[in-house]
């Protein structure tokens, strides 16, 4: 009895109340009333799935439906219920009831009789309402005119007086103001925007406040976040490997700052798919919009093009099975990664459902999945080099550096060589590779790359000479410049004769250029005119670059300039080599272009049919279009992946799915707003998902959206200007949208409100995420983690989102797994959140913080308050900030018990008084009030 | 949806029952046919139950099954010699030709099963043992076929079996959670190994002792967030007071509200939270009492080997996991999952087969056959269901360039062990080939394993079924059937 119960409940909730008034001669429509019946009970067996059919019969179809079985009966024969074989199946007491005994449960009264009635009706079958696209609408007549503030609530109120409701009052303003606060920014207005709120007479004064609110960077944070939760955004891979994908982080402040600027939602789109494509030029499709507008950047530099390639980063960040040895699996996965992630998030269908077979309840054929999937599996995933002023910065300032250092070295080098010619200096240096005769190797490349340095040709017996002539008699000191990574030691010789028997001995920590090093050999005696030098070593040799002859008598003060000398050198060689590293970001790019196979039951070892690379034909231009052959719009030329086409198919109003995108995006923002959408399932419009409650708003929503310019922030004006989101609060959102509803803020505004009641908030607006452990963290890392995590300062949209390891807080508040898109998050009350509450030092921290603030502030309110103790004074302002509202007189009489009492608990503290108000703060801090919007 | 004045609102909050893993009050604020049909799953799916709960002993890493219970004396025979036919098509080392077991095996108990001499106590409690020698799986990574063994998907991120089994049956002790899991690992998978994914949050694991790589130590493990170091017990009772208080006075979230249908009524969602923080208010105590060992006997401990280092750790978890099992939690994961010197993962024996295997039964070997006897003792065994195995077992082949020998992941035939309530005790179920290879007699993959147990639990694993993203998922996706051979 109560499973029928329960059935019949949701079959209320589908059919929108429609059986609440249902006379007996209404019209039943398929799409509202048996569609979603028929996907429940029937489709399974009797569905799109050709491989699942029984009996041949296809429900969904209306030429199966009517036509002939195999048995001989017609499942359905219009205008005549009682001979159509569905209603005595439906209706038999016996073995060949349907659904079938063993399986499932009967269909309900109700079910039974909406269907024979429509079939007695004609049984006129229609397209699922969410695969055509939206039809114009005019906002419908109402009675209660006083209260419509635009069209969005002629339909709202149309429906409410359909069921005789009326809309609810409008709020107070104080309670407007927190509302509209949360809901646009995330956080709650102050007390003086609060007083200068209730003091704006003006008749505009609250599109002035959502107009400053909009503009407030503020904003990109909170709706920036709504879109990471479709975006299923993650910094760490967490499937079975949980590596850091440390650049992530720039395709979240990609979000941020688009919802800030307002770009276009179509562009947002088209960013996201094909970002790193839309700069070529168009060859065979509609209008580049992107391409035309960089067409007019004049500027090189062009900051929209990291912002494109940047977007794609959306296809990148799923999660992966890293560790996967069978490569064409992995990459099937990948692919089926993006295909549900693409499919769910633009259009909300499940279009991974037909990875294994066609789609149980929507006419999505595995052909569709792939190809979609060819799409993706021309495409390639990587980290791709963008241009950020801050690597412009730093690239300057190593041209800088580099610019400076050779000043500094040609300065010296040019004040020493003076000196040398003025002081009469002897030195003479030679490059080694200048021998006069020798059997050794010069290499200019590799070890001797823009030096030129000697060594050996493999193993001999190596020597160089060099015929050198020396300007006077006297004590010459000779130095070798050389790289050696081990040590081989050889001779130095004079006119034959050996002068140094460990020549050339020793290591310099490498064989590559940067490791050459100055070394002195000795002091040597010569004799001015010839001489013959000589190096030898076997059977290898180090790699010499130079070799110097410096007048003893002047050595010091060469040896110490040419050591300067050599140390801006090397210095300059090592800057050169240290160029900074391109700023990257995590994107899609084309790859090996191809279509694939049908994967059989899914599997990559069953390959069926190739298929094309194109778009869900589930969607259509117009209802009766299907079967036709039209001339595809959006041909994928065989050298493209079909990213690009996709995005612009996606967002077509006129041969794609433009329409349709636009309903889904319109559904996003109205459930963000009123926490329950037009439709309940934002990420499912298929067959499973629920049908909208007010399918013409939608239209006209959508249809508004497409009309101006695809701005999002138009539509937020739209919503929050109308009287129906300025209703007096409602526990519960209800379908009608008689009320607003009253919400527990998510996991971030609960954070962001508590840190910023604490003053611990920073407002910063982008950045690289806090660097935590991700891949095989210890559990010390992990409270690493944890307490990184606590001492961050930053919106909590700035916090990593370590998948498997999110941070506590925010996951015990619903925040999603981000495995998959999430349109809606839950709201649940466990005592695991009390206990956060309760115990999270973090939390108590700002209720510490907070009081004091609270106590040291007071003093100045005091002056002419009368009998108004300064403890009711504090509790006013926590108030006011906390809930926006004066305490009544109750609770303050309340709280100030408390203090009284929890006074007790202390003896002899001289922090009791901030610790009470902080125990009292922390109490309010985990109030209902506190964390719900109302 | 309007909330029916008819029904009480003690009658609602019992409905909304805010147990640590229980049913929580999910969006009151969004009531849905499918809400309600959340809040009672297992109607569809339930059948009569033979077990109450199941403690899991994960051994990660892939212990070997010919090394431990599936003797092959063709493989002695054979030894060195090459894999006369073909083997696995993607494997994850470079494999060599077949290397006999080091050790000897004898039949134990009067059932005669049959274990390697490396277990010294196990074989007291042989005749309580069901095993599964025909576990196969076709993931050759540990990522895949953690996620596998404990997911039913090696690739999409899906409900773990113990949150399966807590949203099929919900809660037993609102104090504790539904589905523990013990030191659990960080690695191959993590946290989506006892995760929830789309099934309500309410049903994840919660984890004793912070996943890590190497796991917590058992001494470690420890509730978050269960106590306060600035604040009494007694001061945070005047705190819940003071949040009554506030409540009855009905801010603007606590009473009226004029769209209510009944206006004067207080609001059950916000009642509901006030005594959710009265929950965890209990719960500050309860989960402590539950782990405290000190409660033990000197003999209970020994047991477990409590007082041996090289059992202790082990020892300990199992011991825990006996006191939560007490306590009625439905799911209990213990996981064996250290590190060794010459392994990155505690059964992963690429290398070293002898010392780690060595090593590991050693630690294991004590605590869990104390465990089996303690729960008999206690009659526990009669409706809990021990369930022993890692993610795959290993190759009968030696890996390919190892001085130390070993052998590599090996998915397609390998075996687990079940024993108390509802299976045969003393018994063996399935078989490999005679080089322990595939399986080859009642194979058993992992949605076959899934579906058995959730048999045993009294759930039918084709109904009990979660709708998301438009379609009803299950754990066994649209495979697995009962091994109806070991149900006693």
């Amino acid at each position: 009895m109560s499973k029928i119960h329960l059935t019949f409940l949701c079959l209320l909730a589908a059919a929108n109340f429609a059986t609440a008034d249902d006379g007996v001669n209404r019209i039943i429509d398929y799409g509202d009333d048996i569609a979603p019946l028929l996907a429940r009970h029937c489709l399974e067996c009797h569905g799109p799935d050709p491989e699942q059919r029984q009996a041949g019969l296809q429900l969904d179809s209306r030429r199966s439906a009517i036509t002939e079985l195999e048995t001989g009966a017609k499942a359905i024969i219009p205008g005549h219920a009682p001979a159509s074989e569905l209603v005595k199946r439906i209706t038999s007491k016996g073995d060949d009831r349907m659904p079938p005994v063993d399986d499932a449960p009967s269909l309900s009264t109700d079910e039974i009789s909406l269907l024979t009635r429509w079939i007695d009706q004609g049984a006129k079958w229609s397209s699922h309402w969410a695969f055509t696209p939206p039809i114009e609408m005019q906002p419908p007549e109402v009675q209660q005119h006083d209260w419509i503030r635009n069209p969005i609530d002629q339909f709202i109120l149309a429906k409410l007086e359909q069921q005789s409701r009326r809309p609810l009052a409008e709020a107070s303003p104080r309670k407007l103001i927190r509302r509209v606060y949360f809901d646009l920014i995330g956080l709650p207005p102050s007390p003086q925007e609060v007083t200068d709120f209730l003091a704006d007479r003006r008749p505009d004064a609250w599109e002035r406040l959502i107009d400053r609110l909009l503009m407030s960077p503020q904003y990109g944070q909170r709706w920036g976040r709504h879109w990471l939760d479709v975006a299923r955004y993650g910094d760490s891979n967490g499937g079975d490997e949980n590596h850091a994908y440390p650049l992530a982080w720039r395709y979240r402040d990609y979000v941020i700052s688009c919802f800030n600027d307002d770009l276009p939602y179509d562009a947002f789109v088209h960013e996201q798919l094909a970002g790193d494509l839309l700069d070529s030029p168009v060859t065979n499709d509609g209008v580049d919009k992107a391409a035309e507008a960089s067409k007019s950047d004049t500027a090189s530099h062009d900051p929209r093009k990291n912002a494109r390639l940047t977007a794609t980063g959306f296809l990148a960040l799923g999660t992966k099975i890293l560790a996967e040895q069978d490569e064409v699996k992995k990459q099937a996965d990948i692919v089926d990664e993006q295909v549900d992630t693409v499919g769910k998030t633009f259009l909300a269908l499940t279009l991974g459902c037909a990875r294994c077979h066609d789609h149980k309840f929507d006419p999505i054929p595995t052909t569709d999945y792939y190809a979609l999937a060819g799409i993706f599996h021309s495409t390639k995933l990587g980290d791709q080099p963008i241009q950020t002023v801050a690597n412009q910065q730093a690239l300057n300032a190593h041209a800088e550096q580099i610019e400076r250092l050779t000043q500094d070295r040609d300065r010296l080098q040019s004040r020493f060589e003076t000196q040398i010619k003025e002081d009469l200096i002897s030195l003479q240096e030679l490059e080694a590779e200048t021998f006069t005769r020798g059997n050794v190797a010069s290499l200019s490349d590799g070890y001797g790359e823009g030096i030129g340095i000697i060594s050996d040709r493999g193993s001999q017996q190596n020597f160089a000479e060099y015929d050198i002539t020396i300007p006077a008699d006297g004590q010459y000191l000779i130095q070798l410049r050389y790289a050696a990574q081990d040590a081989r030691p050889g001779r130095l010789l004079i006119n034959g004769e050996v002068v140094k028997e460990d020549a050339i001995s020793q290591t310099t920590g490498g064989w590559m250029p940067e490791h050459q090093r100055w070394v002195s050999e000795g002091t040597f005696e010569l004799n001015k005119g010839n001489i013959t030098l000589r190096l030898e070593s076997e059977p290898l040799m180090s790699h010499i670059d130079k070799i110097r002859l410096i007048d003893s008598s002047t050595s010091e003060f060469v040896t110490e300039n040419l050591a300067k000398l050599d140390d801006l050198n090397s210095r300059l060689t090592k800057q050169k080599q240290e160029s900074p590293k391109p700023d990257k970001v995590m994107a899609a790019s084309e790859g090996d272009f191809q279509n694939v196979r049908i994967h059989i039951r899914g599997s990559h070892m069953q390959l069926g049919d190739e298929v094309l690379r194109g778009f869900p034909s589930v969607i259509s231009t117009s209802p009766d279009q299907s079967d036709e052959r039209m001339l595809d719009p959006h041909p994928i030329p065989p050298k493209q992946s079909g990213r690009r086409q996709l995005a612009y198919w996606m967002t077509d109003t006129g041969t794609g799915a433009g329409g349709q995108t636009a309903r889904v995006i319109v559904n996003r923002l109205w459930h963000w707003h009123f926490g329950r959408g037009l439709v309940r399932t934002p990420n499912n419009f298929g067959m499973q998902g629920s049908r909208p409650t007010h399918p013409d708003l939608l239209d006209w929503l959508a249809l508004e959206l497409i009309e101006h310019d695809w701005s999002l922030k138009f539509l937020h004006r739209l919503i929050v200007t109308s009287a129906s989101y300025q209703q007096e609060t409602n526990r519960e959102a209800n379908a009608l949208f008689q009320g607003m509803a009253r919400r527990r803020m998510e996991a971030e505004a609960i954070r962001d409100s508590l840190l910023m009641h604490g003053e611990s908030l920073s407002l910063d607006l982008v950045g690289m995420p806090l660097a935590v452990k991700s891949q095989d963290p210890s559990p010390s890392d992990l409270h690493d983690n944890e307490a990184a995590y606590r001492s961050f300062r930053r919106r909590s949209v700035y916090l990593p989102v370590v998948r498997c390891n999110t941070h506590r807080f925010l996951t015990l508040y619903d925040f999603p797994n981000a495995a998959t898109p999430v349109g809606s998050r839950d709201s649940t009350t466990v005592p695991t959140q009390a206990l956060l509450l309760m115990n999270d030092p973090m939390v108590m921290q700002q209720a510490e913080n907070l009081a004091r603030t609270i106590l040291s502030q007071t003093g100045a309110d005091r002056a002419g308050t009368g009998p108004v103790t300064e403890s009711q004074q504090r509790i006013e302002r926590l108030y006011e900030l906390l809930f926006q509202r004066p305490a009544t007189d109750s609770e303050t009489e309340t709280l100030q018990t408390f203090l009284r009492e929890f006074e007790t608990t202390f003896t002899a503290d001289n922090q009791a008084e901030l610790k009470v108000w902080a125990a009292m703060i922390h109490t309010l801090l985990l109030s209902s009030e506190f964390i719900h919007v109302d | 949806m309007w909330i029916d004045p008819m029904r009480s609102r003690r009658e609602l909050l019992n409905q909304l029952c805010v147990g640590f893993g229980g049913l929580a009050l999910t969006s009151m604020l969004e009531p849905t046919g499918l809400v309600a049909a959340d809040s009672d799953p297992g109607t569809l799916a339930r059948i009569p139950a033979r077990a109450k709960r199941i403690i899991f002993l994960f051994m990660h890493g892939g212990p070997s099954h010919i090394d431990l219970f599936d003797p092959k004396p063709q493989l002695d025979k054979d030894d060195g010699k090459k894999l006369p036919f073909d083997g696995s098509r993607v494997t994850f080392a470079d494999r060599g030709n077949l290397m006999r077991s080091p050790w000897k095996f004898r039949p134990c108990g009067k059932s005669g099963i049959p274990m390697s001499e490396l277990w010294q106590h196990l074989p007291e409690v042989a005749d309580d043992l069901c095993m599964i020698h025909s576990v196969c799986e076709t993931n050759v990574a540990h990522g895949g076929a953690c996620m596998k063994l404990h997911t039913g998907d090696e690739a999409q991120l899906r409900p773990s079996m113990g949150s399966w089994v807590s949203y099929g049956l919900g809660t037993a002790n609102e104090n504790l959670p539904t589905f523990l899991t013990i030191c659990p690992t960080s690695l191959h998978g993590g946290v989506n190994n006892f995760g929830s994914a789309f099934l309500p949050a309410r049903h994840a694991g919660v984890s004793l002792g912070t996943p890590g790589y190497p796991n917590a130590a058992a001494k470690d493990a420890s509730f978050e967030y269960l106590s306060n170091q600035r604040l009494t017990l007694a001061q945070q009772k005047l705190q819940l007071k003071l949040l009554r208080q506030l409540q009855q006075q009905g801010g603007s979230s606590g009473a009226s509200d004029p769209g209510a249908s009944d206006p004067g009524a207080s609001d059950p969602a916000m009642d509901a939270r006030i005594e959710s923080f009265e929950l965890a208010f209990r719960m500050q105590t309860a989960a402590p009492e539950a782990m405290d060992l000190s409660q033990e006997s000197a003999a209970t401990r020994e047991l477990y080997g409590l007082d041996d280092p090289s059992t202790a750790n082990f020892g300990r978890e199992c011991l825990l996991a006996r006191r939560f099992a007490e306590r009625d939690v439905r799911f209990i994961q213990v996981s064996h999952a250290n590190t060794l010197p010459f392994n990155n993962e505690q059964w992963d024996q690429h290398t070293h087969l002898k010392k780690g295997h060595e090593i590991n039964v050693k630690q294991i070997d004590k605590p869990i056959t104390g465990l089996l006897t303690d729960l008999k003792q206690r009659g526990l065994l009669e409706d809990t269901l021990v369930l022993w195995g890692g993610e795959f077992g290993r190759t009968p082949t030696v890996q390919v360039g190892n001085a130390e020998a070993g052998r590599d992941h090996h998915p397609e035939g390998f075996t687990m062990w079940m024993a108390g309530a509802g299976v045969k005790a003393g018994f063996r179920y399935g078989k490999t080939d005679e080089y322990g290879y595939y399986a080859v007699e009642d194979r058993c993959p992992i949605h076959d394993l899934h579906a058995t147990l959730l048999h045993l639990l009294g759930l039918d694993h084709t109904r009990l079924t979660y709708h998301h993203s438009g379609r009803d998922y299950r754990l066994t996706d649209v495979y697995g059937k009962v091994a109806k051979g070991i149900l006693a």
